[in-house]
């Protein structure tokens, strides 16, 4: 299954949608985007992964990346996620401690 | 008890690490491991594949799935799969990558082997096979 990326826009936030498989074949094009959100001015983002269905370390090396560059700007980078595989990942590397991580868009734009 | 072996060979690039979770998963779910198993598998799998992995695509990555009684192993090689960095030497973000990809593996399969001297694979079992 191919990476989606699809941003919209709530409460002035852009919120990057993310579906599909993250791995080190796609997970490029998810940095890419976010550096794209990062440069074009955007200094917080949320990423909703509810729609990813795979994602590995090469995948979360991209949202650290994002994370890092945002946090260049003081900006903040929130995750949505209840996909347990996905939770696992962000648990086994320690990445859950480094994200803040959201059940829902609303919750992560509160 | 019939052994069972399945192989899998993909060219050494990254756009085929998805088939080898593909292949991993079907050979999983045909040996009667638990769907609840069959995501770690694909984590595991994904960055073994992804360690061998070569930036000029030469090369084959080979996954090996064997079935023996209730013990599926799966062995992942390749020309250029190298051993784990050592603490003091995750020196690039290329060696810092894969460090975290056998961190992975190792915390879903304690019982992984990862490339050596003399050896050039990874390996990891799943005992739940039924």
């Amino acid at each position: 299954m191919d990476l989606t990326l699809e941003v919209r826009t709530e409460n002035d936030t852009p919120i990057l949608e993310v579906g599909g498989e993250v791995d080190i074949y796609t997970a490029p094009k998810l940095r890419e985007k976010l550096v794209e959100l990062i440069d074009g001015g955007s200094d917080r983002i949320v990423v909703d992964l509810e729609q990813v269905g795979f994602m590995d370390s090469t995948g979360l090396g991209s949202l650290v990346a994002g994370l890092k560059r945002i946090r260049e700007r003081d900006g903040e980078l929130a995750i949505v996620c209840t996909r347990e595989p996905i939770l696992k990942v962000l648990a086994i590397t320690g990445l859950d401690r480094v994200f803040p991580v959201h059940d829902s868009v609303g919750n992560a734009l509160g | 008890m019939v052994e069972t072996r399945s192989t899998l060979r993909i060219p050494a690039r990254a756009a085929y690490v998805g088939t080898a979770r593909i292949f991993a998963a079907a050979v999983a779910r045909q040996s009667g491991v638990g769907e609840e198993h069959v995501d770690d598998l694909k984590l595991a799998i994904s960055e073994a594949c992804a360690a061998g992995v070569r930036e000029d695509g030469d090369g084959a990555i080979v996954v090996h799935a064997v079935l023996d009684g209730s013990a599926l192993s799966f062995e992942v090689s390749g020309q250029d799969i190298p051993p784990p960095p050592s603490d003091d030497f995750v020196s690039t973000p290329e060696s810092f990558r894969r460090s975290v990809g056998y961190d992975v593996i190792r915390s879903l399969y304690p019982d992984a082997s990862f490339p050596s001297k003399g050896s050039a694979a990874i390996r990891f079992s799943i005992s739940n096979a039924s």
